[in-house]
């Protein structure tokens, strides 16, 4: 602490400056519910500096001791100005009340902070809202299933959940909940994704210029805020829909300074066709499948300078049968029940401090907790009747296969606001990863044969540490640099691993209205996953960077061009050259990790190269908000030991990608919303040419041929080069339209969606279908073809959300 | 536990629709295929025949009227002679530590070209087993149930690795046995033997040996099973190793004596044998990324390699 205080001290002294200054601090929240708001902007007219609030609403403006007129804005809420004469050090907590709300709109020239003044690039900002308002599958908003409608996005196959952004893989987003890394961030099999909307405050997806306060991931950063709890008032809000129902609460505990906020999902076709599987089986069987989510928050604030944050999260998809029999002997009840089936899921949990040194400094510290476990387990009970002892006895028998990653985190991190040309950002963290790779675990008290017993490799653990500091740092009135540096080390089985990651993002005006912008940054992943499937699987497998394979490195470097149309319309252009190192796949042929066995024998390790353009243009305010997103790029990897060792494109190397999201308000109480996707065909390796194999191997018979010179030997496919082929474009229109309406105890929306609206059969994957034919006189004909597998035609939906 | 987690992804695609469509692919012209494992016991067999269009629902055809010749250590050896039905044969047999050229010549075709040298021949220096008589099942009469023994058998086959390069081996074999029938009762009790015959079947293999398992995609503790033994020297380079795998018996019937083929193999031919294992196993799975199969014929396909082979008979009591 010393030694911060006293690095502090020589950084103030350096950057003091002759004229008295005084500094401007405090919290911006939404004035209804105390909600932070993040991001917000503040803004002093006659200097015309600025800044804007952290992640938990914090802002600090170091201003001379003069007259000041401070212009507080949010994009969606309403403007509130503060003239005053500065003479000390003020705090001033904000609250911004939501435009639909007010009577008058007052349109203010300052607006938010617009795209071209800020440095970082390559990031969005979708307002929750507008997620909410997007048409969804089933009805079931989905957070991410959004962020792959944005530029640079990819998604993967078809109704998944997976991100692919710039060409980086699904295990390379650092998906942040509250600062917790979560691993699996889908249910159903990457149907749908954990984040429930209601509970949800900002999403922030940053693709490249990664500033140095993150890192670990090559790819990206989501980093996703959850509400806190209103602070004012007991509210609800939920929603009833064809697979799911959802309920969020959240309310004051001691108002204004204690709040809560609970959150839960389930679907429930498991609870609807359970009846029908037990009328079917005569009561004893039953099978299903649910996946829940469930939050809970709680925050005290002691006083302005000290606020503590308690949140958890848990969520599980589980595929079950069950099977019930019961007996009677000598009067005694017998039971019989066996179970089984697959079970994953996460569980999450924060602690957070956040702490006010000074008007200028800031802090926060974390720890957290995070766990992502995969399962199969079987079991049954048994009772039986000992002849003996005449007596009941149950006999049973457990067995599970378990995998998953556990971490351990501790993180602390400063803002430091010395001046409006600086915003310093440093601070440290320390992960403790338990890596369980698949072990079986069996217990039974079998009167034969009695186990307990585990199988398969024990636990690895890494612990990975990291440090950093930036400024974001206003050299001119024109240039604008935020610059970095990311230290971070990972210590596994008695290997080290180090890297030194510089970050740079610099914003330079051109005119008023259009800046340039660069970024270089180099990013350093210490764990991996083994993933065979490509489509997101809960047995994909979380592995560690080991002394035989290495961390993954990426380098990026993007230029882009930044302004805005008529206030409204935020436009971004940027190009994008990034390198990745490192990477791992499965050997040819190895398809699924198996228990104990080494998993580094089973992997190549290769290099990525991706590159492209990227076009945005979005609006956040107004009747009609959303945005087009055009994205051209290339992607493509290269091992040694894959493809012979020649570049081939990557499996969702997309070549054109086109995301629109439009909301429009249609009348006061009717919004109606579309979005439309179209991107190039994945691409596939598909058989080219049949050919002969050698006859006389062990195992094989000799094939003899026919008189006409024709044989049938074992038949070997010939592939050409991996990835050479496209599926089919890919295109799909959703709309909704809702209808609200207010009622005496609150807000009520009826949501009517359709998905795949005009039933393109759109590509899932191919396969050679070698089956023939008999013709009328019994004459076998061979018919082979490609056939193509599409998974949701046109499906429509219907739900019901509630707010009071 | 991989087919129960596909089963529940399956009925989750029920809804799946199908359609045939066309995919773009190129129709290539054929090529040649030339297919010959060379060693120096044998003559050299080349079967050549052509590739065909994936969507091409005649059968495979063989090719005749080829010109082929094989080169020893860069010099023209010989021009083989067709017999018919795609096959050529040659009046030598290759030799220990020498290079092989096939070059191929047909009408129609581009001439194709494959390289292969023939490593020397390791020997078998020991090969021991034991028997083991395991419980094989249950038989069962009207009355009573009895358990059911057979004789496991367990080799252990030591050799010495040469460890000057990479080395690749194959283990295949024959066994003799001799089988019982049974005479039975009414009541399933054996009162007597009816035949002794004798057969000869291709040994199938059974090991947890990890310089074979270590190749494999299995589960640990399950072992591998198959026709062959197929691994490297990565563990044992240099080393005198002993391999231990076993042969399952069933009831009434005794091996007599095993011949055991230990071949020696170039990378070339060791990589044809393990891709076209993998592409089999993984066929079907459109989740899986197709494996190619290894060829070293150039401008064609197929594979043309060379072996030696040391054989060992064993008597078992």
């Amino acid at each position: 602490m010393k030694c911060i205080a006293t690095t502090l001290l020589i950084i103030s002294s350096f950057f003091a400056t002759q004229a008295q200054q005084y500094t401007v601090s405090g919290y911006i929240k939404e004035a209804s519910s105390g909600e932070n708001l993040i991001g917000a902007n503040v803004f002093d007219k006659p200097t015309a500096s600025g800044t804007s609030s952290n992640n938990y609403g914090f802002y600090s403006l170091t201003l001379p001791s003069d007259s000041v007129t401070l212009v507080y804005t949010y994009v969606g809420y309403g403007a509130e100005i503060r003239s005053f004469f500065l003479t000390r050090d003020t705090t001033i907590n904000i609250a911004l009340t939501d435009n639909a709300l007010l009577e008058e709109i007052i349109i203010s020239a300052d607006q938010a902070e617009q795209i071209q003044e800020i440095t970082q690039m390559s990031a969005v900002t979708v307002p929750i809202e507008q997620i909410k308002s997007l048409p969804a599958l089933l009805g079931e908003v989905d957070v991410l299933k959004v962020m792959q409608l944005l530029p640079g996005v990819q998604s993967g196959n078809e109704g998944t959940s997976g991100l692919y952004v710039r060409g980086g893989g699904p295990d390379q987003n650092l998906i942040l909940l509250d600062g917790v890394p979560v691993y699996n961030a889908s249910h159903l099999f990457g149907f749908f994704s954990v984040f429930n909307a209601d509970a949800v405050n900002n999403i922030q997806l940053i693709k490249g210029g990664f500033p140095a306060r993150y890192g670990g991931r090559l790819s990206s950063v989501i980093d996703i805020n959850m509400k806190e709890g209103n602070l004012k008032e007991f509210h609800g809000e939920g929603s009833v829909g064809l697979i799911a129902s959802k309920l969020t609460l959240e309310g004051p505990i001691w108002k204004d300074k204690t709040s809560f906020l609970v959150s839960g999902r389930r679907t429930y076709i498991d609870l609807l066709t359970r009846p029908l599987i037990k009328a079917q089986t005569e009561g004893g069987e039953t099978a299903g499948y649910y996946f829940y989510d469930l939050n809970a928050k709680v925050n005290h604030t002691f006083s302005d300078r000290d606020r503590l944050y308690l949140s958890a999260y848990t969520g599980d998809d589980k595929f079950y049968y069950i099977n019930k029999d019961q007996e009677t002997i000598d009067g005694q009840t017998l039971d019989y029940r066996e179970e089984g089936g697959l079970r994953w899921g996460n569980i999450t949990a924060a602690f957070r401090w956040n702490h006010m040194y000074s008007s200028k400094l800031f802090s926060n510290l974390t720890l957290t907790y995070s766990r992502y476990r995969f399962t199969i387990f079987s079991a049954y009970e048994d009772d039986y009747f000992d002849e003996e002892d005449r007596q009941k006895k149950t006999e049973y028998y457990q067995a599970a296969y378990i995998s998953g990653i556990k971490d351990l985190a501790a993180k602390i991190d400063f803002d430091y606001i010395p001046s409006p040309r600086h915003y310093i950002r440093f601070g440290a963290n320390a992960i403790r990863h338990a890596f369980s790779p698949g072990a079986y675990q069996i217990q039974s008290n079998e009167v034969i044969a009695p186990i307990d017993t585990t199988l398969g490799s024990s636990s690895t653990y890494g612990v990975e540490y990291a440090g950093y500091v930036e400024d974001d740092i206003e050299i001119t009135d024109h240039l604008k640099v935020n610059a970095g540096l990311h230290l971070s080390g990972f210590y596994v089985n008695g290997k080290f691993y180090s890297s030194w990651q510089p970050r740079l993002a610099a914003r330079y005006f051109v005119g008023d209205e259009l800046s340039l912008k660069a970024s270089y940054a180099r990013m350093t992943q210490y764990i991996h996953l083994l993933t065979n499937s490509g489509i997101g699987l809960p047995t994909d497998l979380w592995v560690p960077a080991t002394e035989r394979i290495p961390p993954q490195n990426a380098q990026q470097v993007a230029f882009g061009v930044a302004t805005h149309l008529k206030k409204q319309y935020e436009v971004s252009l940027e190009g994008y050259y990034k390198t990745m190192e490192n990477l791992i796949e499965y050997k040819e042929g190895a398809s699924f990790i198996a228990i104990g066995s080494d998993w580094q024998n089973k992997v190549e390790r290769g290099a990525g190269r991706s590159y492209g353009m990227e076009l945005l243009l979005q609006k956040k305010e107004g009747r009609t908000t959303g945005w087009i997103g055009y994205t051209l790029s290339w992607s493509n990897r290269q091992f040694d030991n894959l493809n012979f060792g020649k570049r081939f494109p990557y499996k969702y190397d997309r070549r054109h990608d086109i995301g629109l999201a439009l909301v429009h308000q249609w009348k006061d109480r009717v919004d109606i919303s579309c979005t439309w996707v179209f991107g190039t065909g994945n691409a596939v390796t598909l058989p080219m040419a049949i050919y002969a194999g050698e006859e006389s191997t062990a195992g094989d018979y000799y094939y003899s041929p026919y008189p006409d010179g024709s044989f049938s030997p074992p038949s070997l496919y010939y592939y050409g080069e991996r990835n050479s082929f496209r599926m089919k474009a890919y295109h799909r229109l959703d709309a909704s339209i809702s209808f609200k309406k207010k009622k005496k105890w609150g807000e009520r929306a009826w949501i009517f969606g359709v998905y795949n609206a005009y039933s393109r059969k759109n590509p899932f994957y191919i396969y050679l279908d070698e089956s023939g034919y008999y013709t009328p006189t019994g004459e076998y004909k061979p018919d082979s073809k490609f056939k193509q597998v599409s998974l949701f035609p046109f499906i429509p939906s219907v739900s019901y959300r509630f707010s009071f | 536990m991989n087919r129960l987690f596909y089963l529940s992804l399956t009925c989750l695609l029920l809804s799946a629709c199908e359609t045939v469509i066309e995919v773009d692919i190129p129709r290539e012209a054929p090529k040649l295929v030339a297919n010959a494992l060379i060693n120096p016991d044998s003559l050299v067999a080349v079967r050549l025949s052509q590739s065909k269009f994936v969507l091409d629902n005649n059968p495979l055809q063989t090719v005749d009227g080829a010109v082929v010749k094989i080169f020893e250590n860069g010099q023209l050896k010989e021009t083989l002679q067709g017999l018919g039905d795609g096959l050529y044969q040659s009046q030598f047999k290759p030799a220990e530590n020498s290079e092989y050229t096939l070059q191929v010549e047909a009408p129609g075709f581009d001439p194709v070209e494959a390289t292969t040298f023939i490593q020397p021949k390791v020997h078998i220096q020991d090969l021991q087993y034991d028997s083991l008589s395991v419980q094989s099942g249950t038989h069962c009469t009207p009355d009573s149930c009895w358990d059911i023994y057979s004789n496991t058998y367990r080799f252990r086959l030591t050799f010495k690795d040469p460890g000057a390069s990479a080395n690749f081996y194959e283990v295949s074999g024959y066994a003799n046995a001799a089988d019982t029938i049974y005479l039975y009762d009414e009541s399933w009790n054996i009162i007597g033997i009816d035949t002794i015959f004798y057969s000869t079947w291709p040994l199938y293999f059974y090991t947890e040996d990890p310089v074979v398992t270590n190749l494999e995609f299995e589960f640990e503790g399950e072992g591998y099973e198959g026709p062959t033994l197929l691994f490297t020297d990565e563990i044992f380079s240099g080393k005198e190793y002993t391999l231990s795998f076993d042969q399952l018996g069933y009831f009434g019937s005794n091996l007599t004596e095993v011949a055991l083929q230990f071949k020696t193999m170039d990378e070339a031919h060791y990589r044809y044998l393990r891709s076209k294992t993998l592409q089999n196993d993984n066929e079907g799975n459109p989740f899986a990324e197709p494996v190619p199969v290894y060829s070293n014929v150039d401008q064609g396909f197929g594979i043309f390699a060379g072996y030696s082979a040391d054989t060992y008979r064993l008597s078992l009591h």
